[in-house]
């Protein structure tokens, strides 16, 4: 069961490296609510983990950096979301300097949920960068910096 | 033609009446103070060398006009030399009063008959004598060792003075006007080499000063009982009174029908009064309303009195070009010092305001008009002055190493407060440092670095440094 799962995961990791360096979603542990507890106090959406890396092996940040040579191609933003209440989304926004150059949006499920945002780079992104890690509502749960050189 | 004359008249200022006026008045003056004077010769012959001048210029004569600029500068400084003392007389001799507004008195009669009548009793008694009577020069540069005497001119006085016991007879008497003013005066020796053998030191005293003033002295020789005079370098000798009396006037001035010198001296007054107006007005026409020109003059805009907390961000233009009209004489005369440009920001609000360029922001010399300026409007941008607390990121530059990953870096303090123009911090959500080189970077480490603050209208404010410390973790790549 666990293995079909794991299948599951990889290929929707695919589809959405495919689609443009859009929000890949990663699915999560099926774990439920269990019914007749006694009313615990509204979960809250929660960043627990946020980096910028070379790229994802096995859904799992590889080469943690700030810095990010053309030569390498793209830069990947990584964030990790536990617990996610209820189905919502969040956004990447990729700045050059404090101009925004992408904005990607991200659907994350609960109960938690794993993403990234992949983008490319030129010679013309050279420079210092930043990643606002939002909600929907555009409040900041994190901002990751980061340059991109020769 | 009558129409013409209407615009030129209603042209005038009340300005240029004043301008007119006071120069005319000026002008009247020194002619009232220095007239009859040789530095006023000097002055005619120097005003005369300048209309030749100005006349050369608009003939076209380079050469000729040029030598008369010369001489009028030489020329205008050797009247200040040589003749210093008769400038010095003139505005010593009288008060400020009598400098600025009081005619010329009629000076008081210097009593002809007194003086001849004594010097030829001197001279019946053989008793020696030296009596000096000053033109217009002062002598005090010249003589020396006088006794201050101030005493009315009499024949008792000025025989008792020369009379031998009298312990000043040994030297000149100066009379000025009807008084004696000094005895006992050392006049300085004349150097002349054909001066007559038969003259003793006394007559060459007399022409000692004689030569280097224009006083003119009597002498009464004692050996002999002759008279003498000598004014310039003429030595006369005087055979009876009436020549005397004839020498001493015309030193003097006087006239003998004083009514009729009188008369003739305020209708000469009257006239230099009216020559000096004509004068003046003609320069000043000539400068202010003579040939029409057009010059331009590019003139830094200066912006004022903005309301407090008010920051100048930037303006369209921060000089313009004003194409000014007046007279050629005037326009070459200008410089762009003397023109100035200012906006008065008191009315201005928050953000872009735009001012027209009028009459009213400009300062001109008179006799000038502004035909156009360019730009006609200046935008001008103001702003608030606030503060904002931003994060600081690296600038990281060059090539790391390729077996290193720089995993994070910290920096330290990671926000710093700037203060300025509310538009432009809105703007800002980072401030960079400045490039920090990866090439030599081994391991981790730290290094300081400057920030790069983006505009100069910013400032870091007190507490933070230009300088962050930035401290990197570096680890092999996997």
């Amino acid at each position: 069961m666990k293995k079909i799962w794991n299948k599951s995961k990889s290929l929707c990791l695919l589809f959405a490296v495919f689609f443009c360096f859009a929000p890949s979603i990663h699915g999560a542990d099926g774990d439920k609510e269990g019914g007749g507890a006694p009313p615990e106090p509204p979960l809250q959406l929660t960043l627990v983990e946020a980096v910028m890396c070379e790229s994802l092996k096995e859904l799992a940040p590889v080469n943690e950096t700030i810095i990010f040579s053309v030569a390498l191609g793209s830069v990947t933003c990584f964030t990790a979301f536990d617990p996610v209440p209820e189905k919502t989304v969040v956004h990447h926004n990729w700045f050059k300097r404090d101009q925004l150059k992408r904005k990607l949006k991200l659907t994350l499920k609960p109960p938690k949920w794993s993403s990234f945002s992949k983008i490319r780079i030129r010679n013309m992104g050279v420079g210092p960068w930043r990643v606002e890690i939002t909600d929907s509502e555009g409040e900041i749960f994190r901002i990751l910096r980061f340059s991109v050189t020769e | 033609m009558l129409q013409k004359l209407l615009i030129f008249i209603s042209s005038i200022r009340w300005q240029d009446f004043i301008d007119i006026a006071f120069n005319s008045y000026i002008l009247f003056r020194l002619y009232a103070l220095f007239r009859g004077t040789d530095a006023f010769r000097v002055l005619v012959g120097i005003a005369f060398f300048w209309i030749l001048q100005r006349l050369a210029v608009s003939l076209g004569l380079i050469l000729t006009s040029w030598m008369m600029e010369g001489i009028i500068a030489v020329a205008a400084l050797i009247v200040i030399v040589v003749f210093r003392n008769e400038i010095r007389s003139v505005f010593r001799a009288r008060n400020i009063w009598a400098i600025l507004w009081g005619l010329p008195r009629r000076p008081l009669k210097t009593p002809v008959e007194i003086i001849t009548e004594s010097v030829f009793n001197l001279a019946k008694r053989r008793v020696g004598a030296l009596i000096v009577l000053p033109g217009k020069e002062d002598l005090e540069e010249f003589v020396q060792q006088g006794i201050p005497w101030d005493g009315r001119a009499s024949t008792e006085m000025i025989e008792s003075i020369f009379w031998p016991n009298n312990p000043v007879h040994d030297g000149a008497a100066i009379i000025a006007e009807d008084r004696v003013v000094q005895v006992g005066v050392i006049l300085p020796l004349s150097h002349r080499k054909d001066f007559p053998s038969a003259y003793g030191t006394r007559h060459r005293a007399a022409a000692g000063l004689s030569e280097t003033t224009d006083a003119m002295v009597i002498v009464v020789s004692e050996e002999r009982g002759s008279i003498t005079i000598t004014r310039g370098f003429d030595v006369l000798a005087i055979d009876g009174k009436r020549q005397l009396v004839e020498a001493l006037r015309e030193h003097l001035g006087i006239r003998t029908n004083q009514r009729r010198f009188l008369k003739r001296r305020k209708i000469e007054l009257r006239m230099a009064a009216l020559v000096s107006l004509l004068i003046v007005s003609g320069v000043w026409f000539s400068i202010s309303r003579g040939l029409d020109a057009i010059k331009t003059f590019d003139i830094p805009v200066e912006y004022a009195n903005q309301k407090p907390g008010m920051e100048l961000l930037n303006t369209s233009a921060t000089s313009v070009r004003l194409f000014l009209q007046g007279s050629r004489a005037l326009l070459k005369s200008i410089r762009p010092e003397q023109i100035r440009v200012k906006m008065d920001l008191d009315k201005a609000v928050e953000g872009t305001n735009t001012f027209a360029i009028t009459n009213n922001n400009l300062s001109i010399p008179p006799g000038l008009s502004l035909k156009e300026v360019r730009p006609m409007v200046v935008d001008v941008n103001l702003d608030t002055r606030s503060k904002k607390t931003l994060p600081i990121q690296a600038d990281w530059v060059g090539k790391l190493p390729s077996d290193l990953v720089l995993v994070r870096a910290k920096i330290k303090p990671s926000k710093v407060e700037l203060s300025g123009p509310k538009t432009i911090l809105e703007g800002m959500r980072t401030l960079y440092t400045t490039s920090i080189p990866l090439n030599n970077i081994k391991g981790s480490g730290k290094t300081d670095v400057k920030l790069v603050i983006p505009s100069a209208f910013l400032n870091l404010e007190a507490g933070f440094k230009e300088t962050v410390e930035v401290a990197y973790e570096a680890s092999k790549r996997e």
